[in-house]
């Protein structure tokens, strides 16, 4: 998959589930900001990304991925 | 395993699995026989599907606390935080009638645990969710 490819579904699959505009997805954004994450809601995130591209994301990983370009670069490089 | 009282706190009438079954660090599966005097039966001895929906919480509970378990650590109590996309296929079970359910972890970040489970009767599934726990 090119990594444009796997921005697009992820965009794509973020907005439809947390209920964002797709505009409001660019890469140097806050995840948690944008998206209104919680703890309760992190998890959602985190699963999504096991189920849609089989990359698991360890809790200790998950204070580096601040923006969606770290999502992007994090997942890309495990796929 | 059947010495489920380790993994939950949950005590008669209102336990909910007979049996839980560790099957790897990501999934399980459980069993309950459904008793003449289930807290959950209605009138037409039918059980509701918020006991099953109490089967599946106690299930994840259980595996929960048999992971931590094997890692060394206290079991600890935990509770809901929300269901998903639950889909409920009636007739529902009736006392008498086992329920078997699978578990796989989806994901998990600190202390919240995200699950999907699916509930079976004579091979039918009846009730199937998505369910986060934290605990």
């Amino acid at each position: 998959m090119e990594k444009n490819e796997m921005i697009e579904k992820m965009v794509s699959i973020l907005a439809s589930e947390f209920e964002v505009e797709e505009s409001v997805i660019t890469p140097e954004a806050n995840i948690k900001e944008t998206m209104h994450l919680d703890s309760l809601s992190l998890v959602d995130m985190v699963g999504m990304v096991q189920e849609e591209f089989g990359v698991t994301i360890p809790n200790a990983d998950l204070p580096s991925i601040k923006t969606f370009a770290d999502l992007y670069n994090y997942v890309y490089s495990r796929l | 395993m059947r010495d489920i009282q380790s993994l939950i706190p949950q005590r008669p009438p209102i336990l909910m699995v007979e049996e839980y079954v560790f099957d790897d660090e990501n999934s399980c599966h459980s069993l309950l026989t459904i008793a003449e005097d289930n807290l959950f039966l209605d009138e037409n001895h039918h059980m509701a599907s918020e006991g099953i929906l109490e089967h599946i919480a106690q299930t994840a509970a259980a595996h929960i606390g048999y992971r931590r378990k094997l890692a060394g650590s206290a079991v600890n109590y935990g509770y809901i935080g929300d269901i998903k996309r639950c889909q409920i296929t009636e007739p529902m079970p009736s006392a008498g009638e086992q329920l078997s359910t699978v578990l796989h972890i989806i994901s998990q970040v600190e202390n919240i645990t995200m699950i999907s489970a699916e509930t079976s009767v004579n091979g039918h599934v009846v009730v199937s969710c998505r369910m986060k726990l934290a605990n």
